[in-house]
């Protein structure tokens, strides 16, 4: 059970002795319960047909939201990402699940993410905006680049997510690059 | 002795006043490769410095979203930073930012460039050495950054770095009798013979006296007046073709950026 429980993230050796013996002196019950959830999460996710979240249902509750707009996708890298929108509470259109970004370093290429099934997607007409909302990082970077020269010629408004200072931050402590954006992204009051 | 326990956030107290042993710490100037996600929430940055060639060092706490190291901690970016010296890996723990080359990361196909150079730089460079690729690799971004034609830039960059690496091809002599290859015939190209064959020692594939002038011209001109250089559209991707060849045969790895590059292409077509 050790040696399992090693593989998971951040889960080092002593991490997974302490959670053997804590589940070792559990009720069986409560452990039973646990692995069956862990199983039957496993057996029962799979890729959304239509924004390749992980889901149970397909489509998924969110793209299956009669009151969610259909005129606008955002674009995110990976499942995590859509419940981090998801809790903003602002955004209340559909997804797009990437599972992964365009990296040409680690041989990642656009056929080895879900950018097909987005611009299947796209062309079934009703989107008007697309926001990609990868990470501001280099790959991230890259991949909304790539997506806008896929999507502009669609007609379809593209969108990147602003990047700037941290709410509550302090701007003395703030890092150049995060800095300089934030001053060409201003705006006005 | 009455104090807050040493792991509480109120404790600032310096390594000494705490009776540790600082960390020896270094200074250097350097351009970040690439960057691997490590642990819970560290990033392990691969930089290529100025002084000691490629050095493996940890960001610790880079992906949290307040992290003052992450953004000047990108691939690409040219920056200064302060390591220390820890059993395995260097810690990084100060970095300031020179240039981020914004021009360039602003653009698909130049990124896709830039990252070529590294990727180039990545495999040729010898760890914890200088060298003289660290000039070669800002002066190739600088001029991607400036809107010099990033074809030639990436021909005279890749010429520069094979000849620094010591798989240079032979442009001027046969690579494989010697002799000044001027007015001796057809020439051809041969990556594994090592350059330009002359007529008598026909080999590779055809290559055109003038194909080889632009590729003596971005070997030894100056690097900033490369851009100068006039070359027609067949002559361009000859270069492109045999220089690919010649990569590919003497680092013996698929080119990662460069079939990205192919993929753009098709996509402009």
């Amino acid at each position: 059970m050790i040696q399992e429980l090693t593989r998971l993230p951040g889960v080092g050796p002593k991490t997974a002795q302490r959670l053997a013996f804590f589940l070792l002196a559990q009720p069986i019950a409560d452990v039973q319960s646990l692995a069956e959830a862990l199983l039957r999460a496993r057996q029962n996710t799979r890729q959304c047909g239509v924004c390749c979240n992980l889901t149970e249902e397909d489509p998924c509750p969110l793209c299956s939201d009669s009151r969610r707009d259909r005129d606008a996708i955002c674009v995110v890298e990976r499942p995590a990402d859509v419940q981090a929108v998801e809790r903003t509470r602002d955004f209340h259109g559909r997804y797009h699940v990437l599972h992964g970004v365009i990296s040409p370093l680690e041989g990642v290429g656009p056929e080895d993410i879900r950018l097909a099934e987005l611009l299947r997607r796209l062309g079934e007409g009703t989107c008007r905006e697309v926001i990609v909302a990868t990470n501001p990082s280099v790959e991230g970077e890259a991949t909304a680049m790539y997506i806008a020269r896929l999507v502009k010629p669609l007609g379809i408004r593209v969108t990147r997510l602003a990047s700037g200072l941290p709410a509550g931050g302090d701007l003395e402590y703030a890092d150049q690059v995060t800095l300089s954006r934030a001053l060409q992204g201003r705006r006005e009051l | 002795m009455i104090g807050p326990p040493s792991c509480a956030p109120w404790d600032t107290a310096t390594p000494e006043a705490k009776g540790e042993t600082p960390l020896p710490t270094y200074n250097q100037e350097a351009v970040v490769l690439r960057t691997r996600d490590l642990g819970e929430a560290d990033r392990l940055v691969t930089l290529f410095t100025r002084e000691r060639g490629k050095v493996n060092g940890v960001a610790r706490g880079a992906r949290r979203a307040a992290s003052r190291l992450a953004g000047s901690l990108q691939p690409l970016s040219h920056i200064r930073c302060q390591l220390a010296r820890a059993r395995t890996l260097d810690i990084i723990t100060q970095v300031e930012l020179i240039e981020s080359f914004p021009s360039v990361r602003g653009d698909l196909t130049l990124v896709t460039y830039a990252n070529h150079f590294l990727e180039l730089v990545d495999v040729v460079a010898p760890e914890r050495e200088a060298g003289d690729l660290f000039p070669l690799l800002l002066g190739g971004l600088h001029l991607l950054a400036a809107g010099v034609d990033p074809g030639l830039v990436s021909r005279a960059f890749e010429l520069r770095l094979l000849a620094a690496a010591g798989f240079g091809p032979a442009l001027r002599d046969c690579a494989r009798c010697g002799r000044p290859v001027e007015e001796r015939g057809d020439l051809s190209f041969s990556p594994g013979e090592g350059g330009v064959l002359c007529g008598e020692c026909d080999g590779g594939a055809l290559l055109r006296r003038s194909v080889l002038a632009a590729l003596i011209y971005l070997q030894e001109a100056d690097l900033r007046q490369i851009g100068r250089l006039a070359v027609d559209e067949r002559d361009r991707g000859e270069m492109e073709g045999l220089l690919r060849a010649h990569l590919t045969y003497h680092l013996d790895r698929p080119l990662r950026s460069l079939a990205f590059l192919d993929t753009l292409r098709r996509g402009e077509r």
